[in-house]
């Protein structure tokens, strides 16, 4: 029973009496008794009335003032550190400080730029709107790689606002332009370079509109570090072009290279004896052999093979000939699904200019649902595949004559098909490298980088070292975040791995930072759609009116009573 | 009387008054003169206006001095004068009779005291001394303070600008005078303001005036030759002829402290003339039937100038080794400017003893009018050829080979006839025409090798040819040399790419290619006689090349000895050693730009200087295969000459960043997995096995 019920009980035996004592001949009495009991009632328990819940205005940088008076009409307006000076608006610490001010079921809407790091999560879960400005022209995205290996291609990527048929340009750092592409028609664009020495070096990105002004540009710094040496076995049924030139470009690379050709008849060229066991294929990171070398080995060799792959190794295996039947059923051992093809076809690699050479690849198909393409033709069709097996993995290369790049002057480009092949075939062993994990780092915003251990340091631009906390209640219990106090290159530096970083400027890029702003407070928009979307609540409605309405129904039944009485008594007094 | 004794009176304090005055306000022009020295330009309108200011004070202080002045002081240095010397200043008639009488009195009293009083103000001694010693000084302070350094963007903002500061020692003015070489044409100018653009050879003067008395002006120009200069009329005067770019900086007095910044002078090199060919449109035409004469016409071109035009017609007689060929040359007038020339000429081929089986080959070259050395163009060869009679030839196919042969030159042979045939005449032609016609047979040798010389995978030498033979061949595109072969589509530094010789084949064409080299250096120097051992060698050798058995075409792969069949697959494997299989890694750090490169960015101030040390001395080894290699000296300097200076360490940066080999693609480093994802991949191995 509660204490709402008892209250109308109550009022309503009070009222019962009152009528009983009045009667019948005074039917406004009886009226007003009702009424007054009723007034009484709802002072005391007023109903619930739909009202607009209460709704606060966050100005952010960049709110404009006709933003503000544009919504700003009974509704309270706070300005977060970003926003700018507007005229009567109360300034706040941080969008927590103010929330804590106000009842819990308060509306925001958030007008400007949108909300940065620092007050997203205390934006969390409240009935949110955002009244987003629109976005300047120019760069308004631009993802490109931190830390770049020397000589492999990188791209730059990113989105262009409101220029339309766009140029963007890629400058190296001496200035030049180094590529030029048109964006399309969401104003996308993918710019590549490769960095020629190890180093830090700023490249940058200029967009210009349709008549060639340069309307932006922006730097974007990368790091360049040596590649990896891995440790290759290269085993051959014959020497060749393709071999030699193959072997040219991991030479230059920086590959440890082991050759072993065989010239027929039991001659070898060896530029040093290796014994093919488990325990030497354990000290090599990839085996690049043709299919005479494959046929060669012998089934027990072939099985310490097996185990080596399982244990990481990566094996490339070259086709340059006619397979048999039994290669193909080797081959379908290793999980290769190979079907011979007619004969040799002339194709041209995916990417290539007019001018590259059309090279031959070998009459081989591979139809295995788990394998991935290490390198296709212009028509998509691979012609070099692998799939991982047990820790390691297995490529089969068809194209017959890449060299024939070398010759034609597009070194890079051979360079660049064998890079990918023995990137992504070699055993995997490196150190797991800090990353950074937020994008667009700013100058006093907080970021977080991942793969660290105990121990974990950032150095600033000027050599000031912080010592990173790891984030002990995370997921991967490898993170820890990271306030930068000063812009430009960060290096973490986690026992041997060292990751570099550019912090950028609160005015660098600007579009990127309105467009990261504007992206994150709209995410939070949208996670709270279904709060935002109820924009009004039941209340208790206000006491006064039923107060007032008690307040004159009592006082006129008083009145009227009391002229009752009182004709009744000098009734009486004259009777 | 006694007003002229106060008007005397008053002049004399007056005129102490200002010399006072002056005495303390001179000084202070010292001050502004300092100043204006140190500021130049409009600083030395402070002079003036602090003169004026000095005497319009002292006048001012000059002025405060008048009769009632007089009368005060009087008053107050004597008491006999009764407070009443101002009574003197009233004329007496106005005055009442009691002030007449004590005015009179006054006036007696005055006249009448001896020593006549002096009002003067007293010498201020101390305050003239402090004066002239504070203004002493601050004047020196400001002529001796040191010049803060101004900021180096906007000092090296202008090539030219002259560095200021405290030594009495500077760059006033400078002022090149530029001749041009007569043959141009050019009209002589004068430049004040650097960089600037001169034509080949010509002769530059430099006028430069100081500030000063400099004991010696040198400029050092950056291949470490300098220039003395000489005192002339109050100017330093020198002149140099520039053969090529240079940057120079002056150097001035006994420590030679350099007076201006790098400054950078092009040379724009005279271009050898353009021959276009206009008629005929083909290397080889073939007589018409009726044909009695052969039109020829070129058009040459020249940047300055051109000379003489010479047409050179051989004719070839005979067949198989048994050819004679007679040449003649003859001038060919023009009709156009300097400039531009069109030359025609009809051959009239009866008179020329042109008959069936006959090659008539003819050949234009033309002279520009550069001094010293004229520049030669030599247009292609054209022929005209009677074909022989159909029944002479053995096939029709050797008439259609011989019909596409793209160029003819000369044999070894014909060049042992031409050189025997120039010594012969040697007595019959002056020093300068045998030198020409050796050179033209040098010419024809150095084709002859060239075209042997493919054999051995060389690379005919593209460069040299632009610049002496086959000027109508456009530069290729400046760039790095990736782009170029791209562009152009092969190489030649391959072996494999070459054409294979048998080694001993191969030996014997690589001396007798030894041999047309030295021929070829003898004919160029004028000296047939020397030549003539070379040749006959290089024939000799030859026709073994020619007996050899085979020289096969250009094949991939590798060149394999020849298969001694009597042990082919006989399982005897003695002696049967297969060469190493090693190769040598790149040459990649054969530039030091990259190391360099890689020190600006964060090197110890002594790895950074040895840097800088082995850069600058591969540049000035490569200086001619660097492009803009003055620019990247000029940067080098700039940044030599002040450390501390971001923008220009980035403009060095830059311009070496150019410098870089083009990168090897490297392969990136997988991590390795983790403990989960190592479970993973052997779940996925157990889960796919059947």
């Amino acid at each position: 029973m509660t204490l709402q019920l008892l209250a109308g009980i109550g009022i309503g035996l009070a009222v019962t009496l009152a009528l009983f004592r009045i009667g019948t001949r005074r039917p406004a009495l009886l009226g007003l008794q009702a009424i007054a009991g009723l007034a009484l009632y709802f002072t005391l328990f007023p109903p619930a009335v739909e009202h607009e819940a209460q709704s606060l205005l966050v100005a952010t940088a960049g709110t404009t003032a006709a933003q503000s008076s544009k919504h700003g009409r009974g509704a309270k307006l706070l300005a977060l550190p970003e926003a700018p000076m507007l005229a009567d608006v109360e300034r706040i610490p941080d969008l927590a400080t103010a929330l804590r001010r106000l009842p819990p079921d308060t509306r925001l809407r958030v007008l400007g730029a949108g909300l940065v790091q620092r007050d997203i999560d205390a934006a969390r879960g409240r009935a949110l709107a955002f009244d987003p400005l629109p976005l300047p022209h120019g760069f308004i995205e631009v993802t490109t790689p931190s830390q770049v290996t020397v000589g492999t291609r990188w791209s730059a990527s990113g989105a262009i606002n409101g220029i339309t048929d766009a140029t963007v340009e890629m400058l190296d750092p001496s200035g030049a332009v180094v590529m030029r592409g048109l964006t399309d028609w969401q104003g996308r664009f993918t710019l590549g370079s490769s960095a020629p020495t190890p180093g830090r070096m700023r490249y940058a990105l200029r967009v210009r509109d349709a008549k060639g002004r340069a309307i932006e540009s922006i730097a974007v710094d990368v790091q360049a570090v040596e590649g990896s040496k891995p440790r290759v076995l290269v085993l051959a049924g014959g020497p060749g072009p393709e071999l030699k030139y193959l072997r040219r470009w991991a030479m230059d690379a920086g590959v440890q290279l082991r050759t072993q050709v065989s010239l027929g008849g039991g001659l070898r060229l060896v530029d040093a004896p290796v014994a093919f066991n488990a325990a030497t294929l354990q000290g090599f990171d990839l085996l690049v052999l043709d299919e005479r070398a494959w046929r060669d080995l012998g089934e027990s060799r072939r099985g310490a093979l097996r185990a080596a792959i399982a244990n990481g190794l990566g094996v490339l295996l070259r086709i340059t000939g006619p397979l048999s039947g039994s290669d193909i059923s080797q081959l379908g051992d290793f999980g290769f699904d190979v079907k011979a093809d007619n004969a040799p076809t002339t194709v041209t690699l995916a990417g290539a200019g007019d001018d590259m050479p059309s090279l031959v690849r070998q009459p081989v198909r591979v139809t295995s649902g788990d394998t991935h393409a290490l390198l296709s033709d212009a028509s998509g069709n691979a012609l070099a595949v692998w799939r991982n097996l047990g820790r390691g993995r297995v490529g089969l290369w068809w194209l017959g004559d890449s060299f024939r790049l070398v010759l034609s002057g597009h070194a890079s480009r051979h360079g660049r098909a064998w890079s990918d092949a023995f990137t992504t075939l070699a055993r995997a062993n490196a150190a797991p490298a800090p990353r950074l994990v937020s994008e667009d780092p700013r100058i006093q915003q907080r970021l977080v980088l991942c793969g660290l251990r105990d121990g974990a340091t950032a150095v600033g631009p000027r050599g000031e070292a912080t010592r990173l906390l790891i984030d002990a209640a995370g997921a991967s219990k490898d993170c820890a975040a990271y306030w930068p106090s000063s812009t430009g290159w960060h290096r973490v530096r986690n026992g041997e791995a060292t990751m570099d970083w550019v912090v950028r400027d609160d005015d660098e890029a600007p579009g990127v930072l309105a467009r990261r702003l504007r992206d994150q407070t709209i995410a939070l928009v949208a996670i709270d759609a279904a709060a935002s979307s109820r924009s009004t609540i039941q209340r208790p409605g206000p006491r006064w009116p039923w107060f007032v309405a008690w307040l004159l129904a009592s006082g006129l039944g008083w009145w009227l009573e009391r002229r009752w009485i009182r004709r009744v008594r000098k009734h009486d007094s004259g009777a | 009387m006694s007003l002229d004794l106060l008007a005397c009176l008053r002049d004399r304090a007056r005129n102490r008054q200002m010399a006072i005055a002056l005495c303390l306000l001179l000084p202070w022009l010292l001050v502004a003169v300092a100043l204006a020295w140190r500021v130049q330009g409009w600083g030395w309108l402070l002079v003036p206006a602090a003169a004026v200011v000095a005497i319009a004070g002292a006048w001012r202080s000059r002025q405060g001095i008048d009769k009632a002045w007089v009368a005060r002081r009087l008053d107050a240095s004597d008491k006999n004068f009764e407070d009443s010397a101002a009574l003197l200043l009233e004329p007496p008639a106005q005055l009442p009779r009691l002030a007449q009488w004590q005015r009179d009195r006054i006036a007696s009293r005055l006249a009448q005291r001896r020593p006549a009083p002096d009002l003067r103000a007293s010498w201020p001694h101390r305050a003239i001394v402090t004066s002239v010693i504070a203004s002493l000084g601050m004047a020196l302070a400001i002529a001796w303070l040191p010049t803060r350094k101004a900021p180096d963007a906007a000092r090296r903002s202008d090539a030219s600008a002259v560095i200021g500061g405290s030594t009495a020692l500077r760059l006033v003015s400078q002022v090149i005078l530029i001749q041009p070489p007569a043959y141009t044409g050019l009209p002589e100018r004068r430049e004040r303001t650097l960089p600037i653009r001169v034509a080949e050879n010509s002769r530059l003067t430099w006028r430069l005036q100081f500030s000063g008395e400099p004991r010696q002006v040198l400029l050092a120009f950056h291949d470490k030759s300098t220039l003395a200069l000489e005192q002339n009329n109050g100017a330093w005067t020198g002149s140099k002829t520039l053969s090529k770019s240079t940057l120079y900086r002056v150097l001035s007095g006994s420590d030679q402290q350099p007076a201006s910044s790098l400054q950078r002078i092009d040379v724009v090199a005279d271009t050898p003339p353009l021959i276009r060919v206009l008629a005929p449109d083909r290397s080889l035409s073939l007589l018409d039937a009726g044909q009695t004469s052969w039109s020829l016409g070129f058009e040459a071109s020249d940047d300055f100038g051109l000379g003489s035009a010479q047409l050179r017609i051989t004719l070839a007689q005979g067949s198989g080794e048994n050819i004679t060929v007679s040449a003649r040359t003859m001038a060919l007038p023009g009709k156009g400017d300097a400039r531009k020339r069109i030359y025609r000429r009809q051959l009239d081929l009866a008179s020329s003893g042109f008959a069936v089986g006959d090659d008539l080959v003819v050949r234009l070259s033309v002279n520009d009018n550069r001094r010293p050395g004229a520049q030669t163009t030599r247009s292609a060869s054209f022929i005209l050829r009677w074909p022989p009679d159909t029944g002479a030839e053995a096939t029709g196919v050797e008439g259609m080979i011989k019909r596409t042969l793209p160029a003819y030159f000369r044999s070894q042979r014909q060049i042992i006839i031409d050189s025997k045939a120039l010594l012969a005449e040697r007595r019959k032609l002056d020093a300068e025409k045998f030198l020409q016609r050796s050179d033209e047979i040098g010419v024809d040798q150095r084709l002859l090798r060239v075209r042997y010389g493919q054999f051995l995978g060389e690379e005919a030498s593209h460069e040299q040819e632009t610049a002496e033979d086959a000027p109508q061949i456009e530069a290729t595109a400046t760039g790095d040399a990736a782009s170029v072969v791209e562009a152009f589509g092969h190489t030649h530094d391959e072996a494999e790419a070459a054409t294979l010789l048998d080694p001993d084949t191969r030996k014997r064409l690589k001396s007798a290619l030894d041999e047309m080299w030295q021929s070829e250096l003898h004919l160029r120097q004028g000296n047939p006689q020397k030549a003539l051992p070379y040749q006959y060698r290089a024939l000799r050798l030859i026709k073994q090349v020619q007996n050899a058995s085979r020289i096969y075409l250009a094949r991939v792969g590798l060149q394999l000895p020849p298969v001694d069949e009597t042990r082919r697959m006989g399982g005897d494997r003695s002696g049967a050693r297969p060469a190493g299989v090693g190769l040598a890694p790149a040459e990649r750090a054969a530039s030091p730009a990259g190391r360099f490169w890689q020190l600006l960015e964060g090197g110890t101030p002594a790895s950074l200087d040895a840097g800088a040390n082995e850069f600058e001395s591969w540049l000035r080894a490569n200086e001619g295969s660097v492009a803009d290699a003055l620019g990247v000296f000029a940067a080098m300097d700039a940044w030599r000459s002040d450390r501390g200076c971001v923008a220009c360490v980035e403009r060095l940066r830059a311009r070496l960043w150019r410098l870089l080999p083009a990168p090897v693609p490297a392969i990136e480093a997988r991590v390795a997995p983790d403990a989960r994802g190592r479970a993973y991949l052997d779940a996925l191995q157990e889960a796919r096995k059947p």
